[in-house]
């Protein structure tokens, strides 16, 4: 209850925090990012171990590579900072709360369609409901108006349900609740993107985080606690819009200004 | 417009931007449901944006009650407010799909 009331003060509803859409989707702006930091992005090398000592720090990644350095922010979902081995290691407390810190259960559904009928019709693909799988639905066409798009998500529990049954069948479940909601045609679209967030390695859920009841107030006030020099960073950690960009930026900037000011104490 | 969809029934509305009210991303006044189930709901949601005003942003957990909200399920904190069908349903409804969170009540 702690949370849910917490991220409505954080971002409350009136404010339209999702008023905006990316124009060709979120990812874009990790690919604009990488365009522009070229060689310096390492794809496919996840980090394995970090060693730190007074000296900086060691860090193992992408099997066997190693690189010194005298800092590192790690923005990645806080469960999966467990996967790397972290000399010394992290507080027992802080791998706790990581441990009650798990990443959502999300997929996201694209429809696209030949036309916005639903448009044509006054609608903005604005639904919600109590539907077996979809509860609710939006208008995700880009500026052009094409490809005539709405989106949809399947939320918590209503995947671990669904997960048991094939992707055909799931796609199934999807494809009658968008005919429910907006016109038997809603149920033949061109293609049905879906982009299953629990599958994604790097990230295993999404969007925000989980916490387990209880576990905020009982081990929460180590999740921003810095470890030596390794600062962490997400969306999760600011203290404005959390599970949005702005947060993200906010977060990463308070992670560079104190790696910075960590690699200045050893000039 | 927006569509409301409850039981099998669907409801037509304007898309409804007085969040305080809002069932869903529809007007109230626009559901056929009975009024009473309605303001029920409407009230334990009013209560939900209360309690959000008491909440510290950037300290949540010195907030006044942060550990009995801490050790409390949603689902618990409804149904100790014999929470309606309608009512589990919009709580269900932000904490599955709100912008910074996805989780069960």
């Amino acid at each position: 209850m702690l949370h849910l009331a917490w991220t409505m003060a954080l971002v409350p509803p009136r404010e339209t925090p999702e008023d905006w859409l990316l124009y060709k989707g979120a990812g874009e702006v990790a690919k604009i990012i990488t365009n522009e930091l070229g060689s310096r992005v390492v794809l496919n090398a996840p980090v394995s171990k970090i060693d730190q000592d007074s000296s900086g720090l060691t860090v193992t990644y992408g099997g066997y590579k190693i690189i010194s350095t005298k800092t590192a922010v790690v923005a990645i979902p806080p469960v999966l900072r467990l996967n790397i081995i972290v000399n010394p290691p992290l507080p027992p407390r802080f791998v706790q709360l990581m441990q009650r810190t798990s990443m959502p259960s999300k997929l996201k559904v694209l429809a696209v369609y030949p036309t916005d009928f639903w448009r044509e019709e006054g609608y903005c693909a604005a639904g919600s409901g109590n539907l077996d799988v979809l509860e609710l639905t939006a208008d995700a066409c880009p500026p052009d108006g094409t490809p005539d798009i709405i989106a949809s998500f399947v939320s918590g529990n209503k995947i671990g349900s669904s997960s048991q049954l094939s992707y055909q069948e799931q796609e199934a479940l999807m494809l009658k609740d968008l005919g429910t909601y907006w016109a038997p045609k809603a149920s033949q679209p061109i293609e049905l993107v879906t982009v299953r967030l629990p599958e994604g390695p790097w990230i295993t859920g999404g969007y925000g985080i989980t916490r387990s009841t209880g576990a905020w107030t009982a081990f929460g006030s180590t999740l921003q606690d810095d470890h030596g020099k390794v600062f962490w960073s997400g969306t999760e950690q600011a203290t404005r819009w959390p599970g949005f960009f702005e947060c993200a930026i906010e977060a990463g900037i308070v992670a560079a200004v104190k790696a910075d000011s960590s690699i200045q104490s050893f000039v | 417009m927006a569509k409301f969809i409850r039981n099998g029934n669907s409801y037509t509305s304007d898309l409804f931007d007085d969040f305080n009210r809002a069932i869903g991303f529809s007007n109230p006044d626009d559901i056929e449901l009975p009024e009473q189930e309605k303001q029920a709901a409407l009230k334990l949601l009013k209560k939900l944006f209360i309690l959000a005003k008491s909440i510290f942003p950037e300290k949540p957990l010195t907030s006044p009650n942060a550990q009995r909200l801490g050790a409390t399920p949603v689902s618990q904190w409804l149904s100790g407010r014999n929470a309606s069908p309608l009512a589990q349903w919009m709580f269900g409804w932000f904490c599955r799909g709100g912008g910074a969170q996805v989780f069960e009540p």
